[in-house]
């Protein structure tokens, strides 16, 4: 059997971007081209479809409908029904932890993100035990969920813990929004996704906050011959085992450590630790219910039509930074980029909204007319304090205008610093800067230089030759 | 009959889970080794890129005089042979 282009089944789609841009042979580089192009063509339509449906079909109310089958040892899916929505408990263990496991997974992706099953649209939720002789594993297979029945020497049942249902269930949900491709640093972002959730789903089952939870994936799992809590651990990856036979938990908690190896798919079972920990240090640094504006942040951001199939963890984190700046606000922002630089990933998009008090310092024209105003920055896009008025902020991009007066600024923001032009459209054009109040080595409270003709902030006149104005 | 059987990936990886294993049925009892030769034989390959996620690929190398050649399989394993090979396999591994 002969394949069209090799690069189709080898190659993750990064290096096959690479490959288009410096490829020498032409034809290779036709080759990935093509490729990239059914790449953008598949998610261009992703978006579509999920705007479309987004707007079709409200989810009104919650579609729960479970199905949990037996393979009876076999590795045919589904195998046989034993237990359907609303039946009593089966009896079956497994059959029955199944069942309670993906209730309580829907129920957390619809009563904290509204998110109406795996695909938002009310999708039956079926999943399998007893796959397999032996079976020392748990998957997603694309459409239902499996779990194995342990071999009973190194591992329990895979049902055993609430947190591996929630996982394989997500690999549903991110099937469903951003597809992250399943190897090296999207791959490793994909299985981030099902231990965040997954782990989420337990707290919340718990009612635990951030500094109550144990952040481990699969506690319980491993029986008491092996030398370890668990598969993974959230909060220290690297630390859930170290055993004489299944050897030593290989997870990184740094980019310093990532781990560079061509086994388990290009490492996403091991350098999802890296992701995995800046959502712990986020969720500790926030406090309260992880699942709350940390988990909002992911999870918008596992939904947000920007995050591409093929991210990798700065796309990501960039991601969770402009999301935080869009639905929280300065705090929030600054605990994300703090969280992900904790992990060696550093922040480069994301600038913070704007958000309470700063200090205004305008001057208009080539004069030596300069003064300062205090505003305090509200979060529905109105600014209040020695003038009122209305704010709009687009990633670096600020615009201000008065309630009082003909002033419109436009500049910049990074940070604690803000600076533009501002015009008045009639005659009057000058230059502006805004710092945060308290910023080092700016004084504030500066008198006002005036002179005859001097303009307010609004771009007023003022008649009467200033008076010295204290900020 | 030389056989090195390997196993990747999966919800539950672990770095000592992958250690290959290897085994010649000239040391096995005659039993087990015929029955290994016979499912390697019968055994269908069935590697194909997974849909979903977490599940395991698996890699039979067979070293038959100077014959060599390579089985892979991805989960859910159908074919009736190579889903007893597999046990059987990661039995024999399990128990060593």
């Amino acid at each position: 059997m002969t394949h069209r282009h090799s690069i189709h089944c080898i190659l993750p789609p990064h290096m096959v971007e690479s490959i288009a841009e410096n490829a020498e042979d032409q034809r290779t580089r036709r080759a990935a081209l093509e490729l990239l192009s059914i790449d953008t063509t598949v998610r261009s339509e992703r978006i579509t479809e999920q705007l479309t449906r987004v707007m079709a079909i409200p989810s009104l109310t919650p579609h729960l409908r479970r199905y949990i089958y037996s393979a009876n040892q076999g590795q045919n899916l589904p195998g046989t029904l034993k237990r359907s929505e609303g039946q009593a408990a089966s009896g079956d263990l497994e059959v029955d932890e199944a069942y309670d496991g993906l209730g309580a997974t829907f129920k957390l992706f619809w009563d904290i993100y509204g998110r109406n099953s795996i695909d938002n649209a009310g999708l039956d939720l079926k999943g399998t035990v007893h796959f397999g002789v032996k079976y020392d594993n748990a998957f997603w297979n694309g459409s239902q969920m499996v779990f194995g029945d342990g071999d009973g020497v190194y591992f329990n049942r895979f049902t055993i813990s609430i947190d591996v249902i929630g996982h394989e269930l997500t690999h549903g949900v991110t099937g469903h929004q951003a597809n992250l491709v399943y190897h090296d640093q999207p791959g490793a972002l994909n299985e981030s996704m099902s231990d965040v959730f997954g782990s989420l789903v337990k707290q919340y089952a718990l009612n635990q906050t951030a500094d109550q939870a144990d952040w481990l994936i699969g506690e319980g799992l491993l029986t008491d011959k092996v030398n370890g809590v668990a598969l993974r651990s959230m909060k220290a990856p690297g630390t859930a085992y170290d055993d004489p036979q299944l050897g030593k938990d290989p997870q990184p908690d740094h980019m310093d450590r990532y781990v560079h190896t061509t086994a388990d798919n290009g490492g996403v079972h091991i350098n999802s630790g890296i992701p995995n920990k800046a959502f712990h240090l986020l969720a500790t640094a926030l406090g309260s219910h992880a699942w709350g504006t940390a988990g909002h942040i992911w999870y918008s951001t596992l939904c947000d039509p920007r995050l591409s199939s093929t991210a990798q963890f700065l796309d990501f984190a960039n991601l969770t930074a402009a999301n935080a700046s869009l639905f929280y606000g300065s705090d929030e922002t600054r605990a994300v980029i703090d969280a992900w630089e904790q992990v060696g990933v550093q922040v480069t998009f994301a600038t913070p909204k704007i958000s309470g008090n700063w200090v205004l310092h305008f001057s208009w024209g080539a004069t030596s007319n300069y003064a300062q105003v205090p505003l305090s920055f509200n979060g529905n896009g109105t600014f209040s304090g020695s003038l009122a008025g209305k704010w709009h902020q687009q990633d670096g991009t600020v615009l201000l205008s008065f309630d009082t007066g003909p002033a419109k600024y436009c500049g910049t923001v990074d940070g604690s610093v803000g600076s533009g032009a501002m015009t008045t459209f009639a005659g009057n054009d000058g230059a502006w800067y805004l710092t945060k109040a308290g910023t080092v080595g700016i004084r504030e409270g500066i008198l006002s230089v005036a002179e005859p003709g001097a303009v307010d902030a609004a771009g007023n006149g003022i008649s009467v030759p200033a008076e010295s104005t204290s900020a | 009959m030389r056989i090195s059987f390997s196993t990747d990936g999966g919800f539950a990886f672990m770095p000592g889970l992958r250690k290959p294993f290897a085994v010649d049925t000239a040391e096995l009892p005659a039993e087990i080794a015929a029955e290994l030769e016979t499912l390697v034989r019968q055994a269908k390959p069935s590697r194909s890129t997974p849909a979903g996620a977490d599940q395991r690929s698996y890699r039979i190398e067979v070293g038959s005089g100077s014959d060599t050649y390579t089985l892979e399989f991805t989960d859910p394993v159908t074919d009736p042979a190579a889903r007893q090979l597999i046990e059987r396999l990661t039995t024999l591994k399990r128990d060593t």
